[in-house]
């Protein structure tokens, strides 16, 4: 730990998990390893069943691994859910009976800490995530995108350090997506937490990321590590610079399915 | 920034609850009214046009008039009715608050659903009405072997309804509750509870029937009141249209007991799609 580096507060070593079948042993994920460091944003890029999923759920105390170990800040996670951690779901998994408000403040209630020190910034949060209006409406009164957004502003109102993104925007449609990417960044721009975010597409990832992580498949590894430079913040625009186009490029010649 | 799609979602939602006069509405009461009276009159005429004898079957204006002089010239059903909704109604409060506070016991316990479960669920498939004369022996004629019997005919399905819902909860929404740290208590109550909702409203549903013919059956075996009294001593006699008044009496119950279940169902289950487009 005191070697890694006092801004270190992800790091995954060696890390493998196997699930059993009926047909023996299948492995996930195989000896990843990897580290993240304060206010970094780092996708996980790879095909679908490449064992991206299960590598979140590890970090999320969900799963255990099944040989290595997975550390948040300096702590080994061990199946035991980390609460310095927000996280949002492909699907916006929203408790239908609770309003938006109270759907926020889930995070809150399991932790046992008291509704009315985080009202404030609930409202705030809202607001970042542009449904200042909608705390008293129901899920099922809003569109997916904005129940994604009330995802999103869920994972961070007990303000975690790092956000884990597992596909958060992978079951809308293609131009709700985009503009998501704009505003997740331009809401990181100003809450400043760090984000792994999981998702298997390409100019996503680029679009957002400090850092891309290219896993192949069966069994899940990293196979590349590309920096982003591109300049924050980024609009839509820069997807058509040539720099953006190359990195992409350059990411496309690795995914293989 | 997103007001476009804010809209589309809103207005998408309220127009599938239909306003209280639309076609549909009327329609849907309407038609089915339209084959109930035409059942009536074929009822009536055929009654008189066979020249059936009032003790086989009565006619229409036979039980009509049974009706009045038991409900408002006279009221002598009234002690009946309120007797078997005494028995019925203690019943079911008492048999379906057990088996939703069982239930839910149940379904949260590992050690439980593996020792007990599959032996209520053997249990379920004994025709609770074969137990009536036992309970007769253990509590007497009296109100209390009635009020056990329904309570014994509710319990059951809707203790299964209950334990049903409650595993049925998304498991996504638990994994949520989870990767949040929520301790076992509240994802219990914040979100197990709501998403058995719906089942535990329909076991609701099923078991207001049950208990009406919970409580017929044990006044059946032994009881001096009550509409099933009512009916077999009847039966004795020969007096169709009693047994008919009775009958009606019976069919009225069920069809305000299952229309105020569902009211209620509507009014705490705001959330739930699938009742919202019934209308309400």
């Amino acid at each position: 730990m005191a070697a890694a580096g006092a801004s270190e507060i992800l790091r995954v070593d060696d890390m493998s998990v196997v699930y059993p079948s009926s047909r023996g042993p299948i492995s996930a994920v195989s000896n990843l390893s990897m580290s993240m460091n304060a206010g970094e944003f780092v996708s996980i890029l790879g095909p679908s069943g490449c064992g991206k999923s299960t590598l979140l759920n590890v970090l999320a105390g969900l799963q255990k691994a099944s040989s290595g170990q997975a550390s948040l800040f300096g702590k080994p996670v061990d199946g035991q859910p980390h609460r310095n951690i927000g996280i949002v779901f492909q699907q916006a998994r929203l408790l239908p009976w609770l309003t938006v408000l109270e759907n926020i403040f889930i995070p809150i209630d399991a932790m046992r800490l008291k509704r009315a020190d985080y009202l404030d910034r609930a409202h705030a949060l809202l607001k970042l995530v542009g449904l200042p209006k909608f705390a008293k409406h129901y899920p099922d009164e809003l569109s997916g995108g904005m129940q994604q957004r009330v995802g999103l502003a869920r994972s961070m109102i007990h303000d975690p350090k790092l956000i884990l993104m597992d596909e958060p925007f992978a079951a809308l449609d293609a131009m709700t997506r985009e503009r998501m990417s704009v505003e997740l960044q331009e809401i990181l721009g100003k809450s400043k937490q760090s984000v792994l975010f999981i998702t298997h597409s390409i100019p996503e990832a680029v679009f957002l990321s400090d850092r891309v992580l290219m896993m192949s498949s069966s069994p899940g590894r990293f196979i590349e590590e590309v920096h982003v430079p591109l300049k924050r913040p980024r609009a839509l625009d820069a997807m058509a610079s040539g720099e953006f186009a190359e990195l992409c490029g350059r990411l496309r010649k690795l995914y293989k399915h | 920034m997103s007001d476009s799609t804010n809209t589309v979602a809103l207005t998408a939602h309220n127009q599938t609850t239909p306003s209280f006069y639309s076609f549909e509405r009327i329609s849907s009461v309407l038609y089915p009214t339209i084959t109930l009276a035409a059942l009536l009159i074929i009822w009536q005429t055929s009654v008189a046009y066979f020249n059936v004898p009032q003790y086989i079957f009565p006619s229409l204006t036979d039980v009509l008039r049974e009706l009045w002089v038991g409900f408002v010239d006279g009221g002598t059903l009234y002690p009946h009715l309120a007797y078997t909704l005494k028995s019925a109604l203690t019943g079911y409060l008492l048999g379906c608050g057990a088996a939703i506070v069982v239930g839910a016991l149940l379904a949260e316990s590992r050690a439980f659903e593996k020792f007990v479960y599959p032996l209520i669920i053997g249990l379920q498939s004994t025709p609770k009405i074969a137990i009536a004369p036992l309970l007769m022996v253990w509590l007497g004629y009296g109100l209390s072997s009635k009020i056990a019997m329904v309570a014994m005919m509710c319990f059951f399905p809707l203790f299964v309804n209950t334990v049903q819902g409650i595993r049925q909860t998304d498991p996504a929404l638990l994994n949520m509750m989870r990767a949040f740290s929520a301790p076992t208590w509240l994802t219990f109550f914040r979100v197990k509870m709501f998403a058995a909702t719906s089942n535990i409203f329909a076991g609701l549903q099923i078991t207001i029937v049950f208990a009406f013919i919970g409580a017929i059956v044990s006044e059946f075996l032994g009881s001096s009141e009550g509409l099933g009294y009512l009916i077999q001593s009847a039966m004795a006699n020969f007096n169709t249209p009693v047994m008919f008044a009775a009958i009606v009496t019976l069919i009225a119950l069920s069809l305000i007991g299952t229309a105020f279940v569902q009211w209620v169902h509507r009014k705490v289950a705001f959330w739930d799609r699938t009742m919202r487009n019934k209308g309400r």
